[in-house]
Parts: structure tokens; C-alpha cells; sequence
């Protein structure tokens, strides 16, 4: 290995990159999804080490009687056609203008494990790829990211995205995969550690089931719960089935859109559990991230979602409501209807304040009186509902011109907090402030903003 | 419409009524809706064992 002299990377044509990404679901969604980035061309990073993957090799595979490789593929993809000697002009003398024009390109990377799936194909390992525009005409995209740095051959790349991978059978099923993807933005957010998928599924087996522990046979919501307190964090478990027993809620009101804006806006991933409703009527469970979602003036129009059977960002309409959804496992016909079952909130322990009590007070409170004021302003303000934290709330205000501005940025606040915002077709107006710290619903400030000439 | 348009009739036909939102809200008190809310709370969080404990296949 020490004498073998490495040869220099090609730059390929991304048309060719299925070659390397094998001809999985997941990889032709792959394809599809970079296309749709206008990825031109890919390089290939042969014998990169993964962390992830090599944690998963020395507890797993290095043990099996045909061993596998411990070194992975790393495809790196720019939406620009560039010779290998600007590669190599970077390389060698740091020229700045070729650096950011690779900068600009980079779409991110995908790793490919030496392992193939039950088909025969390469089992996709960590993959971090750039969200779609944020901006869509006249609509906005928001989505869950955390800030990576890339060193490829030493060159250092930036991308903004949540990372994601595909499940390994041997080491985690769909289970497994969520609480990893989940796990990202919870280490930037809390300074939560990071664990490969064998290390979540050993930390998650901990509350045994029947069934064996590896290979995975899948984890169960106890199990997740485990591994999220084994890491120090809470779990806010939501079943959104039983919101049709609560009497304020409305046709007008939804709940999983209401979550989903509330708990993402910090930037917390959201673990939705699923019900895949076969032909024959038959039942399969699976577990994904909810990893975005696309708006028009706060009305959600679209979720993004980090499938591990499908990819990322893969995009699921609302059936109706968005507790059943229209997207890859019902249009290929492999299912008839998906239904959201329960969502699932790895939170940090001082956020206390459930989101049953604060929605409570969101719909009861809230909406109610909008809708009966409704025909004295002359005008519906649909408040919408976020959690918030402390530094990223201040940096808000900061920016906007306020009542009492420099009462409330020198004001103590709680670290987390809820918010209940009224907007003006998404321009802020007033926001009530709730401490998130407290076990009930307690009104702590209120906000108003000014657009004064 | 664009955001200084918003930020126009913010500022000229929604402020003036901004009052009117205030003291409507205020008459509803959180003590006062505190039990719908432990209601729904606990509605929300009851998960069956058999759903507690099935493991996610697909």
C-alpha cells in the first residue's frame, strides 16, 4: 500500500457516474436527483476511508469469514465541466479563482461502500449532496442543514446540507438510518456525539426484543427511545392519530405541518414513522427523516424527506392533509397509501414544554380569536408556531426593528422558547413569546415589529 | 407582492388594529385553557405497546 504510487483522479462525465453507483433504487434516484442539479461531471476518491463505515467494519464485517474491503469509493459531483489540470492547478498552487469556481460547483459527495446489496448493487454509504434552490418562483424551500467542510485531496470545500445514507442490513435497518441522520443536526445543535449505524443499533438493543440484534432485524420506538436517552436527550413522541380526538382541531388545521414547522425552524430533525398500506391490504412500518419542506407564505406545500430506501430530499405531497402522503413508495406502485403515524423529537432535556400543551394554546387561544376577529380586521392572520433558541431569536430581532428594541435584546431570555407568530403573507408582525424551559404554557413577552419610514 | 408592499400595509392598515388583537388575546386567559391542554397532552403521547414495540422492517 505505502509503495503503490497513486495515480491522479479523473475528471468523468456525469452521464457515466451510474457505473460506479450500481443500479439500486436508491443510486437511479441518485442520478435522477444530481441531474436535477445539473451535475456535470464527478470525481472518484478510490480508497477513501469513512469513519462511519470503518467503525461498521471493525465491529462487524471484520469478523465475517469473507471479509470484506475496509476502504470505500468516494464520488464527488460539480455542476461545471472542468479539466483535471485545473484540479491540479488548485492542487499545487492554490490558485484562488479556479478554488472558487470549484467552491461554487460542488454538489457534494457520495460514498460507496465495498458491499453489495441483496441485488447484488453497492450499498450507498454517507452521502451529503446540496438541498435544491431555495427559491422556486414564487415559492421558498426551507431545510434542515448543518455546515460541512470537504477536504477533497486537501482541498478545502464547503456544503450546506444533512447528511444521509442508505440502510446496511447487516448493522441497521430503516430505524437505524433515521436515528443517524437525525443525529447530525443534534451535534451541531447540543454537542451530541456522532455514532456510525452499528454503534446506534448497539446502543438502541440495550431494551432487548426477540428478535436478533445483528444482522438488524429493525428497531421498534422503545428502541429509538433508548439510543436518543443513551445520548443524553429527550424524546417528545407525537401520535398525530389521536389529534381527532382534540375538539379545537379543525378541517382547516394540520397538524403534521404544524410540527413540522415548528420543530424544524431550529433546526431539529423530525423522525416520522410510517404505515405503508399494501394491494393485498397487508401492513409494512418504516422510519424516515423529515429532512424540509416547500412553502408559500408558511403554507406548506411539500415535504422533503431523507428516505433510507429512497434517498435524500425525496419529495412527498399531502394527501389531503399531510398525515398521508403521495411519494415514491406509492407512485411506483409498490404500495397503495402512506399514512404518518407518529412523529418522533430527539430534544434537548431543557426543552420542557411539550408541544401538546403549546399547540393547545396555539389553536385554542390563538386561532380561535383570529377566526373570530376575522370579520372585524377584514383580513385572516394565520399565526404560525416555532420553537426557538435564544441566539438565533436575539440575532432575529437584532436584524428587524422592534417595540422596545433595546429593552428586549439586553432582557434575560430562556434558552428555548416557543413562539407564536402573526404574519403578514410572511412578512413578521407581533410575536407572543412562551418559555420552553417551563412545564406549562407561560406567556413571557410579547413582540412587536415596525416597518416605520 | 413585494415586501415593501407588506411592509406598506403593515405599517398603515394593520398596526392601527394590532390593538384590537392584543386585548381580544388577552381576555383569554392560559390558566383558563390549561385542562384542554393536559388533555391533549396526554392524548398525543399514548402510544399502544404493540406500536411501542413493533420494529421498523422496510
Amino acid at each position: 500500500m505505502k509503495n503503490k504510487k497513486p495515480s491522479f483522479p479523473e475528471v468523468r462525465l456525469f452521464g457515466q457516474a451510474l457505473n460506479e453507483l450500481g443500479h439500486s433504487n436508491i443510486a437511479e434516484y441518485l442520478f435522477k436527483y444530481l441531474n436535477a442539479l445539473k451535475a456535470k461531471t464527478y470525481v472518484i476518491e478510490t480508497e477513501y476511508i469513512d469513519k462511519d463505515y470503518l467503525i461498521d467494519y471493525s465491529n462487524f464485517y471484520a469478523r465475517s469469514f469473507d471479509v470484506k474491503e475496509k476502504f470505500t469509493i468516494r464520488l464527488h459531483f460539480f455542476s461545471a465541466y472542468f479539466p483535471k489540470e485545473d484540479i491540479k492547478q488548485v492542487l499545487i498552487e492554490c490558485d484562488d479563482k479556479i478554488l472558487e469556481k470549484l467552491n461554487d460547483r460542488y454538489l457534494g459527495f457520495i460514498v460507496i461502500k465495498p458491499i453489495p446489496d441483496s441485488n447484488g448493487n453497492p450499498i450507498i454509504g454517507r452521502t451529503i449532496l446540496k438541498t435544491y434552490p431555495l427559491k422556486d418562483n414564487n415559492e421558498c424551500r426551507f431545510f434542515v442543514t448543518g455546515k460541512h467542510e470537504v477536504s477533497f485531496f486537501g482541498i478545502p470545500l464547503k456544503i450546506e446540507s444533512l447528511p444521509f445514507q442508505t440502510q446496511d442490513e447487516a448493522v441497521g435497518a430503516c430505524a437505524t438510518a433515521a436515528c443517524w441522520i437525525a443525529s447530525h443536526p443534534l451535534n451541531s445543535l447540543f454537542g451530541i456525539p456522532k455514532y456510525s449505524p452499528f454503534e446506534v443499533t448497539e446502543k438502541s438493543v440495550f431494551f432487548p426484543l426477540p428478535g436478533r440484534n445483528f444482522p438488524s432485524e429493525g428497531l421498534s420506538l422503545y428502541q429509538m427511545k433508548n439510543y436518543f436517552n443513551s445520548i443524553g436527550l429527550e424524546t417528545e413522541f407525537i401520535d398525530v392519530r389521536n389529534i381527532k380526538k382534540y375538539e379545537g382541531y379543525t378541517d382547516e388545521d394540520d397538524i403534521v405541518a404544524d410540527i413540522v414547522k415548528a420543530y424544524t425552524k431550529i433546526g431539529l430533525p423530525i423522525i416520522a414513522t410510517l404505515r405503508l398500506v399494501g394491494h393485498q391490504k397487508n401492513h409494512d412500518f418504516h422510519a424516515a427523516v423529515i429532512s424540509g419542506y416547500r412553502h408559500k407564505h408558511g403554507i406548506l406545500k411539500e415535504l422533503y424527506v431523507h428516505d433510507d430506501r429512497i434517498g435524500p430530499y425525496s419529495k412527498a405531497i399531502p394527501v389531503g392533509k399531510f398525515n398521508k402522503w403521495d411519494n415514491e413508495w406509492v407512485r411506483s406502485g409498490e404500495f397503495s397509501n402512506l399514512f404518518v403515524e407518529q412523529l418522533v423529537i430527539p430534544i434537548y432535556p431543557k426543552i420542557r414544554l411539550s408541544f401538546a400543551r403549546i399547540y393547545n394554546v396555539f389553536i385554542n387561544k390563538h386561532k380561535r380569536v383570529m377566526n373570530r376577529l376575522e370579520p372585524l380586521l377584514g383580513t385572516k392572520f394565520t399565526p404560525s408556531l416555532y420553537l426557538m433558541e435564544i441566539r438565533q431569536y436575539k440575532k432575529f430581532i437584532w436584524e428587524h426593528q422592534c417595540k422596545n428594541k433595546e429593552e428586549i435584546l439586553i432582557k434575560p431570555f430562556p434558552r428555548f422558547f416557543w413562539i407564536i407568530r402573526y404574519s403578514y403573507h410572511g412578512t413578521p408582525m407581533m410575536d407572543y413569546v412562551y418559555d420552553g424551559t417551563s412545564v406549562f404554557a407561560e406567556e413571557f413577552c410579547i413582540i412587536e415589529f415596525l416597518y416605520d419610514e | 407582492m413585494i415586501e415593501s408592499e407588506r411592509k406598506e400595509i403593515i405599517r398603515t392598515k394593520i398596526r392601527p388594529k394590532i390593538g384590537i388583537i392584543k386585548s381580544e388575546l388577552a381576555k383569554v386567559s392560559d390558566m383558563d385553557i390549561r385542562k384542554e391542554g393536559e388533555k391533549l397532552h396526554r392524548d398525543l403521547s399514548i402510544i399502544s405497546i404493540e406500536d411501542l414495540l413493533r420494529p421498523f422492517t422496510i
